[in-house]
């Protein structure tokens, strides 16, 4: 870019970008100078907030990545197969975090360790949120296979009761309570299908969610649309708790559940039939 | 209305003001630092001190130097001797230099160090055009991805 810099006449510059002209009092030019150096001081740095928030964010995290030592051998490689964990072994290493790395060695090898430890190497290094980002996707990989059955891992340790928000405290807990509320206003028939929608995985944190939120009414139609032996069966797969962000998916999935029910009903041929309406 | 500057990815900036609005890259921007300093007389007389620019082009030489070594290896690489030479003359003899030295393999550091130049002076004008070389470079290897830059009270793994 060509840049030029005259002086005019009375106290003013005038500035050449390529095709652009700037004719500025001199003021102008100092205040647009000082606005440039203190952008151009602050090459390669964030802002101090942005990397305490994810340092708050990473030792929440942390622990889900510790977790992994009480993982089998045999659930150590197929997660690693399904999940690139090139980035955490290097947090492993740095942090370190030596029962995990001892574990992860017997588990996977030493060849797939050195692969690792080669691919890191090329890696740039990435900044904590990064890190955070990567963690979030290993939780959420091992959730997902959790659900599938393919691997059976450990459950995560409660979190000490001093840190632990109640679910129905929590950020989510508006959008969740809306959910639940809006179930209490259908019909028993309406529920019954919706509840018979729902996977039974998802139907047994809903249960937990429920009772956690104590909308009584609303487990009391549960009881009565569920029968016992249907409940004994759930019984296993609800939770003994369940993190906010956790709760809002399964509150999601309903939501999604009473939308495609919503959808089908007019072209179900049932035009008496008073379905759901959802806002 | 006053003027402000965003800045946007790593390295590039929008002035505004007004109706004007422009976007300039870091290059650019301490191109025309330099010349307003110079218009406006903010700079220190030539005989205490070097001009303002050249003080900044060193601050950020000093914050890349926080990048990871894979990074500053493949910079130095990628910069010609010719380059590196100029580079090394403004900041010669400080920490800095040695710094830099570290990243650089011990033959093109002999090179640069017997080069014919290397202990000469740098005019400001002629450090003006090394640190723009040099920050183009930093730019397009930013741009490609093949470097990071890495926030010195940042925390990295």
């Amino acid at each position: 870019m060509q840049i030029k810099v005259k002086p005019i006449r009375g106290q003013r510059l005038e500035i050449q970008l390529d095709q652009t002209k700037l004719m500025l009092q001199e003021s102008d030019c100092q205040q647009m100078r000082d606005a440039l150096v203190s952008n151009l001081k602050s090459f390669a740095r964030h802002d101090a907030s942005t990397w305490d928030e994810a340092q708050v964010e990473f030792q929440q995290l942390l622990p889900s990545l510790e977790h992994l030592e009480k993982f089998n051998d045999n659930e150590l490689v197929l997660l690693m197969r399904e999940f690139d964990f090139t980035l955490l072994y290097r947090v492993c290493q740095q942090k370190p975090l030596t029962t995990l790395l001892k574990k992860l060695e017997t588990a996977l090898g030493r060849r797939e360790i050195d692969r690792l430890v080669v691919e890191g190497e090329r890696l740039p290094s990435q900044p904590l949120w990064e890190v955070n980002l990567r963690i979030s996707a290993m939780v959420r990989t091992v959730e997902r296979m959790t659900d599938e059955g393919e691997i059976r891992p450990p459950k995560m340790p409660t979190i000490s009761a001093a840190t632990q928000i109640p679910l129905s405290q929590s950020n989510d807990a508006g959008a969740i309570r809306q959910v639940l509320k809006k179930m209490d206003s259908f019909s028993d028939k309406t529920l019954l299908v919706v509840f018979k929608q729902i996977p039974p995985r998802e139907l047994a944190k809903l249960w937990f969610i429920m009772e956690e939120f104590s909308e009584t009414s609303l487990v009391a139609k549960f009881n009565k649309l569920i029968p016992s032996n249907m409940q004994e069966k759930l019984k296993p797969a609800k939770p003994s708790q369940l993190s906010p962000a956790n709760a809002r998916k399964t509150s999601q999935l309903v939501v999604e559940v009473i939308k495609s029910l919503k959808n089908k009903k007019p072209a179900d041929d049932q035009p008496g039939s008073s379905g759901p309406i959802l806002v | 209305m006053s003027f402000s500057v965003r800045k946007i990815g790593d390295h590039n900036y929008r002035i505004e003001k007004d109706f004007f609005s422009m976007r300039l890259d870091l290059v650019d921007s301490i191109k025309l630092l330099s010349k307003l300093d110079g218009q406006l007389g903010l700079n220190p007389p030539l005989s205490q001190g070097e001009p303002n620019f050249i003080t900044l082009y060193r601050d950020l030489l000093k914050v890349l130097t926080y990048m990871d070594k894979r990074g500053m290896q493949h910079l130095m690489h990628m910069a010609s001797r010719d380059l590196l030479v100029n580079i090394m003359r403004t900041i010669k003899g400080t920490k800095l230099e040695n710094r830099l030295m570290t990243h650089i393999t011990k033959r093109n550091k002999q090179a640069i160090e017997s080069d014919v130049l290397y202990n000469q002076a740098i005019k400001p004008g002629d450090a003006l055009q090394a640190f723009s070389d040099f920050f183009s470079l930093v730019e397009s290897q930013l741009d490609e991805g093949k470097i990071a830059l890495v926030d010195p009270k940042g925390i990295y793994y």
